[in-house]
Order: C-alpha cells, then structure tokens, then sequence
C-alpha cells in the first residue's frame, strides 16, 4: 500500500475520491434537510450557516441535494462500470482464448460500436427507452463493453503466450482453471485502471444526459439535472449552479488523479488507452 | 402667505400632471422584439399555432372586430355590428377606404369571400366551425355585411376577433404563409427564416396617426437566458412574453428596463382525467383542490408573478368570477374528503408533464410534493411534446397533467365529453348552450358564470395560475399591452420616448 502512496497523483485522487465516497455514504443514513422538502419562503436564500450551500427555487436545502447527488453519480459509475466489466471482459477472454472467427465477430462488433458517437448514441437511446436513470445507465454501459473487451483481448492474448500457461497446460490444469486462476489475475491492473478512468467518464456522461433531461427523474436529486434547473438563475443565485458544478468537477478529478496514480504504480509501462 | 404658497404647489403640481398626461406620442423609431418561437408560417387562417398570431395578428392582418389591451370587443374593419333581438342576424358596418398592402380594396366582397373560404370543405382553417354557424351572407352594398346565423351564438363578435378571422386579400393570397399581405398598421418586409421577420410602416394605414413606429423586427430566441443577454446587449428592445419570470428580477432593479406584469387568458391547470380511478370521484378531485396552496405554487414556480383562477376563466376576459375561495388550502380538509372517498392512507398516481414546458415542470414538482402531503404519492413521468399531444391530449391516456390552455374564451372545452380530461356533466352543458344563445350582456353574464362555477364545484381540473403576461424592455418603449387578453403581441401604438 505504501508504493502507492509515494505516488502524488493517487495520494491527491485517493483523498479526493474518498471525500466524495464519504459523502454518499453519510446521504444514506443523514443529510442536513431533507433534499426533496420544498418549503416556499425559503426560496433562493445564499449560503448561510443554516443552509451552507444556499437554497434552490423550491426552498430545498442544496447541500443535501449534492449529497444525494454524489450517491447517484457513484451508483452510476458503479453500474456502468459493471456492466462494460462483466461483458466486455467476457467477451475479451473469448476473443483472445478461440480466436479466428470469433474473435474477428467481437473485434468487428466493437468497431462498430466505436464507430458511433458515445454520447450522442446514449441520448437517442435514453429518448427510445425513455427518459430514467436506469435507461441512461444502460445507454453508457453499452459503450463500455468493446472498450474492456478490447482491453481484455490485448492483454489475455499477451499473457496466452508465456511460457507459465504451457507449463501449467502441460500439468493437466483445464482449460477454464488457466483462465481464472492464471489468466484474469494478470490482467486485473490494466482493467482496474481503465475501470476507474471509465469510472469518471460515467459521472460525465450522466451529468450530461440529466443536463439534457433524459437522465435522473426529477424530483431525485442529480448534479446533472441540478445544473440544468439553474440556468435561468444563474445571474441571480450563482450558487444554484456553482456548487453542483463543483462536486461534478471535483469527483471527476479525484477518479482521474486516482487512475493516474494507479496506473504509474501497477504498470508504469502501460500506454494509456482511452 | 401660507394659503398662498398652498395654492401656488397646488398649480406646480397640477402644471405638471397636465404635462405627464399630454405628452403626445411621437413617430419614427425601429422596435426589436424578442420572442422565442418562430411561427411555422405566416398565415394565421391556415394553422392553430399561437407563434403566428404573435408576430402577425394586428401587426400585419386585421379582423371586423377587435380585442383591445383591457380585454373589451372594440371595432376593427368593422366600424360597429347590430345584433338581431332574436340574436341571428349579426349586420357589420365595414369601415371606408382601407386597402390591402398590395393595393386592393377591402370591402363586403372580400369579407364574404373570407368567410365563405373559412367555412368551405377542405379548409385549413385551425377553426371552421367559427364561419359554419353562418346560414346567409348577403352584401346589399360595399360596406354593408349582413350575416344570419343558424342559432344564435354569443362568442360569434369574439370569434371574429381571433387570428382565425383575419381579412386576407381575394386576390394575394395565395403566398400568405411565407409573404402575408394584409391590412394592418405594417406592411411585411422580410423573413429570415431562423432568425427574424420584418415589416414596416404601412403609410396608407386607414388610421393616418398609427402606426408610431417606422420599421417592427421580430427576433427568435429560444432560450431564455439568451433572450435576457440579448435585451441587456441591447441586441433586441424588447423581450415580449419572458417564460422565465425568475429572470425578471434582475430587470427590476435595473433603471435601464422596466418590467410589465399583467395577465395573459393562459389558465395553467393541472388536468386530471375524469373517467379513469381514483380522479373519477369528485370527491378525490375536492381533496386534491384543497391540498393546493395557489399563492406557493406561484411563488415557487413563476417567481411571485401569475394570478391565481379557481375555474377556467382568466381574470381579464369579461363575465370573470372569482372562485378562488372555493376550496381553500386545508391539507387536513383534504385528508378528510380523501378518506371519505375511501382512502384514508391517500394512494399513487403518476403525473405526465410535457418536457419542453418550464413553468409546467415546476408546477407538476410543486404539486407532487404538496399532494404528497396528503397521502397522494405522485410519481412524476416527463414526457416529449410530441408524445404528450399523441398519448395525453390524443389518446387519453393519463391520470393527472400539466398544461397551460394557452387560447381565450375556452371553456367551451368543458362541454365536450371527449375532450382530453373527459369531463361529461349535463348540467354544465345545458349551462353553456345558454350562454351561447343567451342574446343580453345580463344573460351571457349569468350563464357564463354558471359554467365557471359548475366547473370549480366539480373541481374538474387543478385550477392553479394564470401565467403573466411578463414584458421586459428598455425603459423609453412607451404604451406596450400590461395585459394579454388574447394571443397576440400588437405594436400599432407603441412608441419610443426618446
């Protein structure tokens, strides 16, 4: 643990990141108000001591919409992330281990799922499905599945080659046990690192799609939809749209830094893939 | 000495009122007008679309009759009407001398033909059920237009004041969508599609003293922070209805603009669908009345600005009666109606809001979490424009909405059983056939009350605000409308200051 600590960028990112962590751990059991209160004569006060980060339009307490908010965001990454992992990975290890013509079908697929524009694609599916935060989870995870899958077969082709899987083919280990016992454990640090770079792009993409509309369901609180709502204020109550500003531009940060530091750490050889 | 000095303010003061009063409107001048959507054509006879009679209504067309800034019937082409006692012959005097921007004569020929071209099969006029209830037109000279109606019908002069009605020249009139040529106090110039549409002053205007102003520009801007930059930069004059009231704010303190808020004839309310349960008892709909605080919601979605209605009637359309205090904001009143009803622990429902309007995002927001108060757990569902008018308004496929019914004298709406919320009462029915065929202001006013108040005991619909007229233009822009008693933004009176 130590190693990685000697690393400026993932000391930074893990402070970061933890701080938001923290944050929508403690939304779970407490906020300061309850964020989906309205209460009219305290509309749009600046922030205060009895609401730190000021009040929105209805009079709900900001502060505990960004806790809430931060909660959303991390089961968005989480989601997402999940979802290109399990597949993607999947179908990586399948692509590197058959080859041919399989691995010419995934290959081909993931192209063209390149090929599309991520975030223009994940609008017109969230607009298909309907607007929710479910639909717009699924939208960003689709896009995430060649990205781990190519990963995967990179490095899984790689680790095929050396010369411990023949020793441990020769002593009679199946198929399957050389994948998971010697394969997967190999190619975690570049998976972990592009999961939390991914991890970051998600928050983003969400943020983005709330912006539009087509994300997070009002009145659930979302830093995207919370930025969205504070447009037409912005001359009059900046804070509406500074501080969930703020928390989006901090945890993207922090997932980053963190990305960095563990990839200087893990694998200081490995090109960054985006 | 002292009685002197009395008397000598007392002459200051009245010198002074007499200068305010007679200050003249003065000519020249160009006017900007920023509104944010851009009618799909020009022609207001061929589409119901309240963009176009925004930018051409009493800018470049004209009907026989009027509606003026307080919301009375007032002469157009027509110099004045004679209604038959029985209420079935309406004979219009037209007014001498107008002619079209092209040059053509405006007389009783041209209105027949309009008329006859609104009612005939095929129309695409957005209203022709306004000319169908004409039997007869008969034109005994060129300024005399006699019409008799199949029954009597008391919204016939206010019909014909809509932009459905305008007069549109016999013979150029086939461009009209892209190059409108009317009678009005401007003549179009131009249309940058996208961008603006532009007139000028129509120098043989049959009033010579209007229009005051040389040149009228309209402006779209959809987004309503763009629109409040672009009055600030002094990109734009004016901005004619700002959507965003929290934006006018800002205005207000700002000695460089001034900031008109008066009334618009759109009711914003939140319909509920009639025939589906739990919004089939009246009783759950006089629950959901109470658990409303009108003065919050307008706080809360329009900044403070917007009048309160507790039936379908805005304040500024004539026969107005307030119903406000029908069913004050009580939440326990409201727990108790719902456990009559037999729902004592309140139940769910969803809330279907059309995306792209503001004001009713917010106020679907406000009422989720107000009737959530009560018990009724309201899960909010925001739906495109497209699907709101196809599933919501089409299909009836909905439990509780939100919209603004954005046209004037329309509570006509209640009395068909199809309409969207479905709302099927006889009585109101009966109510509303006599006030059409009522044919004294005292009669029209006592049925027209009737149906507002049949409509607010039976809470058909959340009745919550009026939306406001907000204007917001630069403080020299003299004499524009306070209030919108119908849609339209009219420039013939304007003037500027400076």
């Amino acid at each position: 643990m130590k190693r990685f600590f000697r690393n400026k960028n993932f000391t930074c990112g893990f402070i970061l990141s933890t701080l938001v962590v923290g944050v929508a751990a403690a939304s779970l059991i407490w906020t300061p108000y309850d964020g989906n209160k309205m209460n009219a004569r305290d509309r749009l006060q600046g922030p205060s001591w009895t609401h730190p980060l000021g009040t929105d339009q209805y009079g709900r307490d900001s502060l505990s919409r960004v806790m809430t908010g931060a909660m959303n965001s991390i089961i968005v990454g989480l989601v997402t992330v999940a979802i290109g992992l399990t597949i993607g990975v999947a179908l990586g290890l399948a692509s590197a281990y058959y080859g041919r013509f399989l691995d010419e079908a995934i290959m081909r697929f993931s192209d063209l799922l390149f090929g599309f524009p991520a975030v223009l694609t994940a609008i017109l599916i969230t607009s298909i499905l309907g607007p929710s935060m479910v639909n717009a989870m699924l939208a960003i995870g689709i896009f995430y599945i060649p990205v781990f899958a190519r990963l995967t077969r990179a490095v899984a082709g790689v680790v095929w080659e050396k010369e411990f899987i023949a020793a441990a083919r020769v002593s009679g280990i199946s198929e399957w046990s050389i994948t998971w016992r010697h394969v997967v454990p190999n190619i975690l640090s570049p998976l972990i690192i592009q999961g939390t770079i991914q991890f970051a792009v998600a928050i983003l993409a969400e943020a983005g799609l709330s912006y539009l509309g087509l994300g997070t369901q009002p009145p659930h609180a979302s830093w995207g939809r919370m930025l969205n709502e504070a447009q037409t204020f912005m001359s009059a109550s900046p804070w509406l749209a500074i501080f969930p500003g703020l928390a989006i531009a901090w945890a993207v940060l922090g997932i980053n830094l963190l990305g960095d530091g563990l990839r200087d750490t893990l694998d200081p050889r490995m090109v960054r893939i985006r | 000495m002292k009685k002197a000095l009395l008397l000598g303010l007392m002459i200051v003061l009245m010198a002074t009122a007499a200068w305010a009063a007679g200050e003249m409107p003065k000519k020249g001048g160009n006017l900007t007008i920023c509104v944010a959507d851009e009618p799909p054509g020009l022609d207001p006879t061929a589409s119901a679309s309240a963009a176009i009679d925004r930018v051409v209504y009493a800018n470049i067309f004209e009907g026989l009759t009027k509606i003026d800034r307080t919301g009375k019937y007032v002469p157009g082409l027509a110099l004045k009407w004679d209604i038959s006692t029985d209420g079935k012959v309406v004979t219009f005097q037209l007014r001498k001398g107008v002619t079209f921007h092209n040059g053509e004569p405006f007389n009783a020929a041209v209105a027949k033909w309009n008329i006859e071209r609104g009612a005939a099969e095929g129309t695409k006029n957005a209203h022709p059920e306004f000319f169908r209830i004409i039997e007869k037109i008969e034109t005994p000279d060129d300024t005399t237009l006699k019409l008799t109606l199949k029954n009597p019908d008391s919204l016939f002069i206010v019909h014909m004041a809509e932009g459905d009605a305008v007069m549109l020249p016999m013979k150029g009139y086939e461009n009209t969508a892209a190059h409108p040529i009317g009678t009005g106090p401007f003549k179009f110039v131009a249309w940058n599609r996208g961008d603006r549409v532009e007139m000028a002053r129509n120098e043989k205007y049959w009033n010579p003293q209007l229009p005051y102003l040389d040149k009228v520009t309209y402006r779209f801007i959809g987004d309503a922070s763009a629109m409040a930059s672009a009055l600030k930069a002094g990109d734009v004059d004016i901005i004619g209805w700002l959507q965003a009231p929290e934006l006018a704010a800002d205005f207000v303190k700002d000695k460089r603009f001034k900031v008109l808020s008066g009334s618009s004839v759109a009711e914003n309310i939140m319909s509920t669908n009639n025939k589906v349960a739990p919004f089939d008892n009246k009783l759950v709909r006089q629950a959901m009345a109470h658990a409303i605080d009108r003065k919050a919601v307008i706080d809360l979605v329009m900044a403070g600005y917007g009048t309160p209605i507790g039936s379908h009637w805005p304040p500024v359309t004539p026969y107005y009666e307030n119903l406000t205090g029908k069913f004050p904001y009580d939440p326990q009143k409201a727990k108790e109606l719902l456990a009559k009803a037999g729902y004592p622990n309140g139940f769910e429902a969803t809330i279907k809001l059309p995306a792209i309007y503001a004001y009713s995002k917010r106020a679907g927001e406000v009422i989720a979490d107000m009737l959530g108060q009560v018990g009724i757990k309201l899960k909010i569902e925001l739906v495109e424009w497209g699907v709101w008018l196809d599933r919501v308004f089409k299909q009836k496929d909905f439990q509780l909405s939100m919209i603004g019914h954005a046209e004037a004298w329309d509570i006509g709406i209640y009395a068909n059983p199809n309409y969207y919320f479905q709302y099927d009462s006889k009585e109101f029915r009966d109510a509303y056939a006599n006030a059409l065929k009522a044919t004294t202001t005292e009669e029209q006013s006592k049925w027209f009350k009737r149906c507002q108040e049949i409509v607010a005991e039976d809470a058909v619909n959340g009745y919550l605000f009026v939306i406001p007229s907000l204007s917001v233009m630069k403080a020299d822009l003299q004499n524009w409308w306070k209030d919108y008693p119908t849609i339209v933004l009219d420039c013939t009176e304007v003037w500027w200051k400076k």
